[in-house]
C-alpha cells in the first residue's frame, strides 16, 4: 500500500489522500491508511527508509571503482539525491513536514542513519573523535544539496553535481 | 451470568453514566476520546460499527471529524451497538434530535459483541469498541467478530483501561480505584456496588502485550507493539488492521 502511495505523491502530495487513494484502488478499506502512522510523515518516513535501501543496493557493486573516500562518498551521495528526484516537485513540501517540530525527532533520526550509512560505505570504519563533526557535515552538505536540487533546472541536473563537487 | 450482572450495572449507571466518568477520570477521558478519533483518523466515506458504544461519545466525535475536517456530510455513517438497552437509549435520546438522525447517518441495535448476527460479513471500514471490551466474558470472540465484519484493510480500535507499568504510579493509581471510586459511586449515583464492579473488571482485563497478541491470534495485523498508552498506561488503544 506504501509503495503504491508513493506514485500518489506528485498529484495528491506527501498525504494521508495519497495513501487513502492507494489503497482504495488496490481493493482495501480507506481506512488502511493508518498503515502510515501519522498521515504524510508516515508515508515520508516510508520513503526514506526505501531511499536508503535502494541507495545501498545500488552503491555496492560499483564502489571499487573509486579511489578516495572522497570520491566514493561524492558517488554514493549523488545516488541518493537520484532516489530524490521523481519527488523533486513535491520536496518542499517534503522538507517542510520533516521541519515540523513533532516530526523533528523522526527526521533526525533518519538523516543521522543517512549519514552513517554513507560514511560507512564510502569506508570509513575509524572510531576517531572528530567521527560526531563528519557526520554532522555530510548531513548538512546533503541537505542543502537536495534543497538545491528542488530548484536546479539545468540539463542532467549539471549544477546540482557542481554544488555537490564544491562542498565535498 | 456475567452479561446479565453487566447488564444491571450499566442500566444502574445508565443514566449517571457521563457524569461518573467525568468524576472518575477528572475530565480526562473526554481528552482520551478526543485522541483517540485524532488516531483514527476517520476516512471519507468510511463507515465505523461501534461496539459498547453506550452514550455515544465516539459516535458523535467520529460524526464531527467527518463533517467538519473531510466535509463528508452524506456517506460516512455510524452504527452502534450496545448489549444494555438502556444505554443504547440514552444513546438515541442524545442524537435524537440531530442532522444525522435526520440524514440516516446513525443507526442503533441492541446487540452482543460476541455474536453480532445481524451484522454481515465485511461490512465496516472501521470498528472500535471504548471502554466497553472489559465487560465481555469473552474478549477473544468480540475481536473475532469484529474481524468478520471488518472490510479487507479495514481497521479494529480499542480503547480501554489498562495496566500501569511503572511501579510507583501504579500505587497511587491502586489507592484512587480501590477507594476514591466507589466512594465517588456512592456520592454521585448512589450506587458504591456498580462501581467497585466497574475497578474489578479493570483488573481482569488483559495486559497491554497479552491483548495485542489476542488481536493478532484472530488474525489482524499489528503494526509495532500493536498498542499505545496514554496517562501513564491506565488507558490503551489497541490498533489492528484486517489484511
Amino acid at each position: 500500500i506504501l509503495d503504491h502511495a508513493l506514485t500518489k505523491v506528485g498529484g495528491l502530495g506527501w498525504t494521508r489522500e495519497s495513501v487513502i487513494e492507494a489503497a482504495s484502488e488496490l481493493g482495501y478499506s480507506g481506512m488502511a491508511h493508518g498503515v502510515a502512522e501519522g498521515g504524510g510523515i508516515g508515508l515520508l518516513s516510508h520513503f526514506l527508509d526505501r531511499a536508503l535501501d535502494e541507495t545501498c543496493i545500488e552503491v555496492d557493486d560499483q564502489l571499487h571503482e573509486f579511489d578516495s573516500t572522497g570520491d566514493r562518498l561524492r558517488f554514493i551521495c549523488r545516488t541518493r539525491l537520484r532516489q530524490t528526484l521523481p519527488y523533486v516537485k513535491r520536496w518542499p513540501e517534503a522538507a517542510a513536514l520533516l521541519a515540523q517540530p513533532e516530526n523533528v525527532p523522526l527526521a533526525m533520526d533518519h538523516l543521522g542513519r543517512l549519514s552513517s550509512q554513507m560514511w560507512y560505505l564510502a569506508g570509513d570504519d575509524s572510531a576517531r573523535v572528530d567521527w560526531y563533526l563528519r557526520r554532522s557535515a555530510l548531513a548538512a552538505v546533503y541537505l542543502s544539496t537536495e534543497l538545491y536540487m528542488c530548484e536546479d533546472r539545468s540539463p542532467n541536473h549539471e549544477y546540482t553535481w557542481m554544488f555537490l563537487k564544491k562542498r565535498l | 451470568m456475567k452479561e446479565s450482572l453487566v447488564r444491571s450495572v450499566f442500566s444502574n449507571v445508565a443514566s449517571n453514566y457521563d457524569v461518573m466518568n467525568d468524576a472518575m477520570s477528572m475530565g480526562i477521558h473526554r481528552l482520551w476520546k478526543d485522541h483517540f478519533i485524532r488516531k483514527m483518523a476517520p476516512a471519507p466515506n468510511a463507515k465505523l460499527l461501534d461496539v459498547a458504544g453506550g452514550t455515544g461519545d465516539i459516535a458523535q466525535r467520529f460524526l464531527e471529524y467527518q463533517d467538519t475536517i473531510n466535509s463528508d456530510t452524506k456517506e460516512s455513517s455510524v452504527h452502534m451497538v450496545d448489549i444494555n438497552p438502556e444505554m443504547l437509549a440514552e444513546g438515541e435520546k442524545r442524537f435524537a434530535g440531530s442532522r444525522w438522525t435526520q440524514d440516516g447517518r446513525i443507526g442503533f441495535t441492541v446487540g452482543n459483541a460476541e455474536k453480532l448476527d445481524f451484522v454481515e460479513d465485511e461490512s465496516f471500514d472501521v470498528y472500535s469498541i471504548a471502554f466497553g471490551i472489559r465487560n465481555c466474558t469473552h474478549p477473544d470472540r468480540v475481536v473475532k467478530e469484529a474481524y468478520r465484519v471488518l472490510k479487507p484493510g479495514g481497521r479494529f480500535m480499542c480503547l480501554e483501561f489498562s495496566r500501569v507499568e511503572n511501579p510507583v504510579l501504579a500505587q497511587v493509581y491502586d489507592l484512587h480505584s480501590f477507594y476514591v471510586i466507589p466512594k465517588l459511586g456512592e456520592l454521585i449515583a448512589n450506587d458504591r456496588k456498580s462501581y467497585e464492579y466497574l475497578v474489578e473488571s479493570i483488573r481482569k482485563f488483559p495486559a497491554q502485550r497479552e491483548f495485542a497478541q489476542i488481536i493478532r491470534d484472530a488474525g489482524f495485523t499489528t503494526i509495532g507493539q500493536g498498542y499505545e498508552n496514554l496517562t501513564f498506561g491506565t488507558v490503551a488503544i489497541h490498533t489492528g488492521y484486517k489484511f
